[in-house]
């Protein structure tokens, strides 16, 4: 779907940059690790591993597509 | 309890105020009243986004659902709402401030044009916007009874007068700038208490540990199938994209870049809000008050037990505040699901006056049919609404996405998608064929395959349509 083959005549869809390609991926790859089923079980400090990497994607995520949008901008 | 309801009062009022100061400007034009002129700057946009998302649910229900169903559940649901914001800025933002149009419907019935479509997605966006308004409406019913000595109907006709007055009259422009007052309420009391809360009782790793310790249910992944967690993400990763209020602030943006870039600092400042409630409110209120029938009164009870009257004051206005900026949302894009989607070609030929009229009579229509349902209130409002929700991340998701970036979609698999993913999320969501998944989980891959199967066996687009939508991603 992103970045489709350039021989066809039509001008969509664009390509996706690089650098949303890259937060995008990494936002959607700890989203997929995260719902693992190594991480139901263990805890640290009484909540499961799966609610800390909730929590850490959710700063992950705006920090990453900040970057990229940021980074772009530059 | 003269103070708390003085203070209430007065946020109120000044509601109020906003709206009648607004109503000049957003009476004038369709553009004025449904996207603000398209003026809004990044800051201002970025706190009304974050209003818009932080709901009763934020406040009250994030709080309920950790309570009764743990952290972890918790924090899938919400943090789905993050993914989704950076979904939404890479993916569809960009393309949809640079259509220019009013609503998530103009988008699909451009890219998609059938009446199907043209009614179908209204409709949808009605049913879910309405159980979403319910939902919230309950949130601030409950507050008043707890944290005013109100009764519940006395408050929700209170709250809904005053909210559907301000939005029916000032738009789009009312309900940015009552948002940005929210936002900030809200910031404050929720991060002011927590730190409050630090201060008084430890650590949030202390809170936490004390409360895992005596109630390990809190931190465990143990409640309900973890198809549930993931479906709650799912459902909120997609439904941020299209969602109709969340679109409607980005189609507000002065420009596509400031769209993008109030979506991630919205971002930043819900995670913070969301993450100070969990991980310190949380906690204490499950140690304080560990058989609550209600779960979603722990905030309240924490106030009402922790704070003096005037924090108590503020903290009802937060509430209502975070009720207000998104029931306002809602109410805004829900009559424009009427107004502007479904009656918009009648309208279009009335006089200026007769239009105006339908857009105030549409928004007052909707809030007092959402006001009756909210007399009897669902259980845990976050869950409530969100299978609401998931009926538009099912239905709208797959042929928006799409629709911007593949270029096999068409109007076979637009239609398709729409009406596969929105059939399989009701079939499943109403145990009709009990298949154990969360609905989202069947219902989008089910989306995804009838638009690919459309696409590929329906009559390709035209080269017309597709250089229209390649304009859309501009330069990016």
């Amino acid at each position: 779907m992103v970045g489709c083959a350039a021989h066809e005549s039509m001008s969509v869809p664009s390509r996706i940059r690089r650098r949303d390609l890259v937060a995008l991926t990494v936002t959607v790859l700890w989203s997929v690790v995260s719902f693992l089923p190594a991480w139901r079980e263990p805890e640290i400090g009484g909540v499961a591993i799966l609610g800390w990497m909730m929590a850490v994607l959710m700063v992950l995520a705006p920090v990453a597509s900040l970057m990229a949008l940021l980074g772009g901008r530059r | 309890m003269l103070v708390e309801r003085a203070l209430v009062g007065l946020y109120l009022a000044g509601c109020i105020t906003i709206g009648i100061i607004a109503s000049r400007r957003a009476l004038s034009s369709r553009d004025e009243y449904w996207v603000a002129g398209r003026r809004v700057g990044t800051v201002v946009n970025a706190m009304a986004l974050m209003a818009s998302l932080a709901s009763g649910g934020s406040i009250i229900g994030v709080m309920g659902l950790a309570y009764a169903q743990g952290i972890p559940a918790t924090l899938a649901l919400f943090t789905g709402s993050v993914v989704g914001f950076s979904i939404a800025a890479f993916l569809v933002a960009g393309q949809l401030r640079r259509f220019g149009k009013y609503t998530i419907t103009d988008f699909l019935t451009f890219r998609y044009p059938h009446k199907i479509v043209a009614y179908l997605v209204p409709i949808f966006i009605v049913v879910a916007f309405l159980i979403y308004i319910v939902a919230q409406l309950k949130a601030a019913g409950i507050t008043a009874v707890v944290l005013l000595g109100i009764p519940y109907e006395t408050a929700l006709v209170l709250a809904c007068v005053v909210f559907i007055a301000y939005v029916s009259i000032g738009g789009m422009t009312a309900i940015t700038w009552t948002d940005v007052v929210q936002g900030s309420l809200m910031l404050v009391i929720v991060v002011g208490a927590a730190v409050f809360v630090m201060l008084r009782e430890g650590s949030p790793a202390t809170l936490l540990v004390q409360a895992t310790s005596s109630y390990p249910e809190l931190g465990q992944v143990t409640q309900h199938p973890v198809s549930m967690y993931l479906g709650n993400f799912i459902i909120w990763a997609t439904a941020i994209p299209v969602i109709p209020h969340i679109v409607m602030r980005v189609l507000s943006a002065k420009d596509p870049v400031a769209a993008k870039l109030s979506l991630n600092i919205a971002m930043l400042a819900f995670g913070v809000l969301i993450l100070t409630a969990v991980f310190t409110l949380v906690p204490l209120g499950k140690t304080m008050f560990p058989g609550l029938t209600d779960p979603d009164q722990v905030f309240l009870n924490i106030m009402a037990e922790q704070f003096p009257p005037v924090v108590r004051g503020a903290a009802v206005a937060a509430v209502l505040a975070a009720v207000m900026s998104t029931t306002d949302a809602l109410l805004l894009a829900c009559s424009s699901a009427i107004a502007h989607d479904i009656l918009g070609g009648v309208v279009g030929r009335l006089s200026s006056r007769g239009q105006s009229a339908v857009r105030i009579g549409s928004a007052w229509g909707i809030g007092i049919v959402a006001m009756f349902l909210a007399l009897s209130p669902p259980e845990l409002i976050t869950e409530f609404y969100t299978a609401g929700v998931g009926l538009l991340s099912a239905s709208l998701f797959v042929p928006t996405v799409f629709g911007l970036w593949w270029s096999k979609a068409n109007l076979t698999g637009g239609i398709a998608a729409l009406v596969v993913g929105a059939a399989i999320y009701v079939v499943v969501l109403l145990g009709v064929v009990p298949i154990g998944y969360a609905p989202i989980v069947i219902a989008l891959p089910a989306s995804a395959i009838a638009m690919m199967v459309g696409g590929i066996l329906g009559a390709a687009e035209t080269e017309a349509m597709l250089h229209r939508v390649g304009a859309l991603h501009g330069g990016e």
